[in-house]
């Protein structure tokens, strides 16, 4: 218990260090007026067909970045179709040859050379999202990846976080980003393809390659109401179950008390740390 | 007498209920910044504006609000990262009436870690009065161990003294990173201190050189791209000439690849990738860049082109 | 007196904008979402839009229908980005935008483009 609630607290102090990071990476973000050298970042999808969500992944201002959908057109035509007409994507040529081995790729539109925006939409046979993800890393142009899945929005200044974060370090030496709390995770393309893409990583060892940790979460879900209440449910049952089983079944109502307010503690850290990340000012 | 139990249900219990006391402290500053930023914020702004647009040559008589001085210092330096041109000595003259600089310069000593790092930069922002002192704290930081606070302080040195800035950046004793870079081209870009990219080029220092690849790319100067040709070919560090090339990948000059095809065979894969990546992206053909790389890379150059080849049938 | 459309997402670079041309205009209207914009627009006359990053509107394909329901109703429209290549920036121009401006703000220039189409469109009009 005592480990437990020293967790607690290392996260708590570890929410305020990054808390104070972020904001002066937000700063600083606020004060550039380009791009962090080269670095560049492609944001993949699979089968995110929502016009809300596609309209928030290319939103981001910043120069180097671009967004890569895959869609079946078996199975979302229409949508495929209104995306090419909102974005006016244009046909273009499969690519000859591929890093990663994907199969299924019928056709592949991309937004006319000076757009505002980079957007790429890959027409595949949707076999599974791995699949799908490594046929977008193919296509890829710019150095860092990340997936974003359905109904995941990004924050209005992730990209910027991203870009800020990646570039504190020297040009290849980060292999993978991990963002925290719910946020997702940026990999280097080349170290995806040297690991076998979205499927071979699934499996691969972190302790292999160069993981860094980031200070900002970059995505949100929407969630309702009933999220939120079923969340408190779940903490206050925690509690009650923590001093109901300690306490009462096992007879020592000094250890129910201390489990319960260790269960409190841990759910208070999670709160505060959620708070923080969440904190965007 | 309290049993060691106990004891610990009690300490636990009091430091969930600090942690919940921080967090409603977190949502009620919230709320303050959102109230600011409604309420307060348009005010100050419209006063610091009147100051800011009148006529230089008149004098400047600054009305000070009553309004919470934190926030009026964090309104000022957002405005300053927002815009550029904006009359120093009148900002001068804000910072001084509004007591921004007393908030910098008092508390900066006392905070810590990345707190400290941002009251730097306001202080690199915001233009110096009269009482922040010229020399002593601020630089006695450069040799601390936090990587930011170091950076901060060399960026405040600079902007203060902008006639040492070169000085400055070659005895800086940390190798800049990308992000820090920028920091300082933005700067740059809002005129507190003037750097000649040609003195930055010709250095022999690597961070000098890097600053002077990233003023040549965000102030588009094309007629540095011999000298950036010179540094691709013959630097001796391969992330500068690495970044040297990406440059000039984005003037979308004419590059003869030929010339630096020595450079291009002592590079390793990924840094072989990420210029085809680059080179294609800026619209460059397979027979500028292909013909000099490897069978694995060629293709995938090949590969690349062929994907951004519209089909118009 | 004239009136002034600021459409973006960002309070505090909203904030700063309103502050600049505050005095050389008559009101300030702000609006943070694009349908908001458009019943705006719809309803009154306004003497110019700025819009401060193109993040709510997203992609050229809304940009162009945004400001092409401007030129009809006969608003000139600033666009003020983050970043801008010259590529986008002729882009954005031969679409019937009548000014780019990127970060950071020259205010002095700002003011001066607004008087200049403000001040000179009332000149025009009377």
């Amino acid at each position: 218990m005592a480990a437990v609630a020293a967790a607690a607290l290392c996260e708590v102090w570890r929410s305020r260090r990054d808390a104070g990071r972020r904001r002066l990476i937000s700063s600083s973000s606020m004060m550039r007026c380009g791009g962090v050298g080269h670095v560049g970042i492609s944001v993949v999808c699979s089968d995110v067909d929502n016009m809300a969500q596609i309209e928030n992944l290319v939103s981001p201002e910043y120069d180097n970045y671009e967004v890569v959908l895959c869609l079946d057109s078996a199975r979302s035509a229409a949508r495929m179709r209104h995306i090419v007409s909102r974005y006016r994507l244009l046909k273009v040529a499969l690519p000859l040859h591929n890093d990663l081995p994907v199969v299924g790729v019928r056709a592949m539109y991309r937004t006319p050379h000076g757009a505002m925006r980079r957007v790429t939409l890959i027409d595949k046979r949707f076999t599974s999202h791995e699949d799908a993800l490594d046929a977008c890393v193919n296509i890829a142009s710019f150095d860092y990846v990340t997936s974003v899945g359905r109904d995941e929005y990004l924050y209005a200044d992730a990209v910027d976080m991203l870009a800020m974060q990646i570039g504190e370090w020297e040009p290849g030496e980060v292999d993978m980003l991990q963002c925290p709390g719910a946020g997702g995770r940026v990999v280097s393309r080349d170290m995806a393809v040297e690991h076998g893409g979205y499927a071979g990583m699934r499996y691969m060892k972190l302790s292999r390659i160069a993981l860094r940790r980031g200070c900002a979460v970059d995505r949100y879900r929407i969630v309702g109401t009933r999220s939120t209440i079923v969340h408190y449910a779940a903490i206050i049952t925690a509690v009650a179950a923590a001093f109901v089983i300690v306490g009462v079944v096992a007879g020592d109502m000094a250890l129910g008390a201390a489990s319960a307010a260790t269960v409190v503690l841990v759910a208070a850290s999670r709160s505060y740390a959620g708070r923080c990340r969440r904190c965007r000012d | 007498m309290i049993s060691a139990v106990w004891a610990y249900t009690i300490a636990v219990s009091v430091l969930a209920a600090s942690i919940g006391a921080m967090s409603v402290y977190e949502r009620l500053r919230s709320a303050r910044l959102r109230r600011w930023h409604a309420v307060g914020e348009p005010v100050a702004l419209r006063i610091i504006m009147r100051t800011v647009t009148g006529d230089p040559m008149q004098s400047v008589r600054v009305r000070i609000p009553d309004m919470p001085r934190r926030r009026l210092s964090e309104t000022m330096l957002n405005l300053y990262l927002s815009t550029c041109n904006v009359d120093r000595r009148a900002m001068s003259l804000l910072t001084q009436a509004y007591g921004a600089e007393r908030i910098i310069g008092r508390l900066s000593p006392f905070t810590r870690g990345y707190r400290r790092a941002k009251r730097l930069l306001a202080l690199a922002c915001l233009p110096a009065g009269r009482r922040i002192p010229c020399c002593g704290w601020p630089a006695g930081w450069l040799h601390t161990s936090g990587r930011s606070i170091r950076f901060y302080t060399l960026m405040a040195e600079m902007t203060r003294t902008p006639a040492l800035a070169e000085y400055l950046l070659e005895s800086y004793p940390l190798r800049l990173s990308q992000t820090e870079i920028a920091q300082i081209v933005a700067m740059l870009h809002r005129g507190a201190m003037v750097l000649d990219y040609r003195h930055l080029l010709r250095s022999e220092n690597r961070n000098m050189r890097m600053t002077g690849i990233a003023v040549v790319r965000h102030f588009a100067i094309d007629t540095a791209c011999g000298m950036l040709l010179d540094v691709a070919v013959s630097d001796p560090d391969r992330v500068v000439s690495s970044e040297a090339l990406l440059t000039l990948c984005d003037t979308g000059s004419e590059i003869a690849f030929v010339e630096v095809a020595d450079r291009l065979r002592d590079m390793n894969g990924y840094e072989c990738r990420r210029l085809c990546r680059c080179a294609v992206v800026n619209g460059y053909g397979t027979e500028t860049i292909g013909e000099l790389l490897g069978q694995g890379d060629r293709e995938y150059v090949e590969s690349l082109v062929e994907s951004y080849k519209y089909i118009m049938a | 007196m004239s009136k002034i459309l600021i459409f973006t997402s960002d309070v505090a670079l909203g904030n700063i904008i309103a502050s600049a041309v505050a005095d050389l205009v008559g009101e300030v209207v702000r609006t943070a979402s694009a349908p908001s914009m458009a019943q705006l627009i719809d309803n009154d006359r306004f003497a110019l839009v700025i819009i401060a990053t193109t993040r709510t509107l997203a992609i050229d394909a809304r940009l162009d229908a945004a400001v092409r329901r401007l030129h009809r109703c006969g608003m000139p429209v600033f666009v003020i980005l983050r970043q801008l290549s010259e590529v986008r920036a002729t882009r954005l121009l031969r679409s019937g935008i009548d000014e780019c401006m990127t970060f950071p703000i020259n205010i002095h220039r700002l003011r001066r483009k607004v008087r200049e189409r403000v001040v000179g469109g009332i000149i025009a009009e009377s």
